[in-house]
């Protein structure tokens, strides 16, 4: 809880400036004196104000924007784990229904490792939609936003089977190679079924 | 009734079966079917009625899909700039059950308010869409007309930009209307995009 660390350490030197001003004032010290110790807690109150809510914002921010260079090293692997990406988008309501299913994978099963690369900002090159997302779904899967252009250059470099429609999931086992790619929404179970087939 | 009924269900359902794996919809080169499907003016509309088109842009497209709504302004242009020899057909072929919005009364409406010049079509069997291959929306399939047929000359998206219009650098569907138009070879034939996946019924 790095928040309430922030939050501790500046309620205790907030406070220390309010008993420094109260006392000044019982010993009816001189005015200008007062007036700076006021200056000071009023400073100190801002910028709590400040760094409170900049923390807040970027707790919220834990989806990080991506390159489709990092992206396709990272799908060769190697991993120990079996990857499964899902491609969505806050838009794409079979993406958000499906959702869910991914949650729990990431939850359920520790051989596995969930990202939801988001592709939000190919028509919206504004990320805050997502994080807001992330955020109010209460998003636990490592979410990232894709940060590439011109689709029609790099589609066929995830998976010659995409068409671009989302939602779209790959699963793949890096050891052996094995690619499994769901260019539609999945039912339930139906990712289990094929992390057992790919692991095997 | 009631067993002749069952014995079409039956029946229907072996055709399904029969017949749904194999196709994976056109490459840029198949002879294309025509079709004959409803217009939101609620008449028939068929690839046949146009004796003078030299070919055809078909747009599979909905209401509902960010990506069509992005694409809208261009969409309409495409159409105002090769209506003579090109003439734009729109189909909507998402489940109007499992998209809501995407209903024929609210195509309707769409049309009317983005005062639409050309025609948009229901797909309601899905059939259309499943046969020429269509996926996402908006997806383009320009057709050429060769001794009578039409030939499939383009497959993907309409330029490079979804976000902005502006900044476009590669207008794919034009660039393929205006080569087949000047009876030069297409450049580019196939492209993708990301965009909506077709909302298919389920089976």
């Amino acid at each position: 809880m790095p928040e309430f660390k922030v939050f501790l350490s500046f309620s205790v030197s907030s406070l220390k400036h309010v008993l420094l001003f109260i006392n000044c004032n019982k010993k009816r010290s001189n005015f200008t004196i007062r007036l700076y110790v006021l200056l000071i807690m009023i400073r100190r109150i801002f910028l709590f104000i400040v760094v409170f809510s900049v923390a807040h914002f970027v707790n919220g921010q834990n989806a990080e924007l991506v390159k489709l260079e990092k992206l396709k090293a990272e799908i060769v692997g190697p991993s120990d784990q079996i990857l499964v990406y899902n491609f969505w988008a806050t838009w794409c309501a079979p993406c958000v229904k499906e959702l869910p299913l991914f949650e729990k994978l990431n939850e359920d099963n520790k051989e596995v490792k969930v990202t939801l690369v988001s592709m939000d900002i190919d028509l919206d090159p504004n990320p805050a939609k997502v994080y807001k997302f992330v955020d109010r779904k209460k998003i636990q899967s490592r979410v990232i936003i894709l940060d590439a252009v011109d689709p029609n250059s790099w589609i066929n470099q995830i998976d010659k089977n995409w068409s671009g429609a989302l939602p779209a999931t790959l699963i793949i086992n890096t050891k052996t190679g094995e690619r499994k790619f769901i260019n539609n929404a999945l039912k339930d179970g139906e990712l289990e079924t094929l992390i057992a087939e790919i692991k095997s | 009734m009631k067993l002749s009924n069952s014995l079409l269900t039956f029946c229907l359902t072996l055709l399904f079966f029969a017949g749904s794996p194999v196709k994976k919809g056109y490459d840029v080169g198949d002879t294309a079917i025509d079709f004959k499907l409803k217009n939101v003016d609620g008449k028939m509309v068929s690839l046949a009625n146009y004796k003078e088109a030299k070919g055809f842009i078909i747009i599979f497209d909905c209401n509902t899909c960010p990506y069509s709504k992005a694409y809208n302004d261009r969409i309409i242009a495409l159409s105002k700039k090769y209506s003579k020899d090109f003439p734009l057909i729109a189909i909507n072929s998402n489940s109007g059950e499992d998209s809501s919005g995407d209903s024929f009364e609210d195509m309707i409406k769409y049309a009317k308010k983005k005062g639409y010049d050309f025609p948009y079509l229901v797909d309601a069997t899905q059939e259309i869409a499943k046969t020429y291959g269509a996926t996402n929306t908006p997806h383009i399939f320009v057709l050429n007309k060769e001794q009578g047929n039409l030939k499939v000359a383009y497959i993907g998206t309409i330029d490079d930009n979804p976000r902005n219009a502006k900044s476009v650098a590669k207008r794919y569907v034009e660039d393929a209307v205006d080569a087949l138009i000047d009876g030069k070879p297409v450049a580019t034939t196939k492209t993708k995009a990301i965009g909506c996946g077709i909302k298919w019924r389920d089976a």
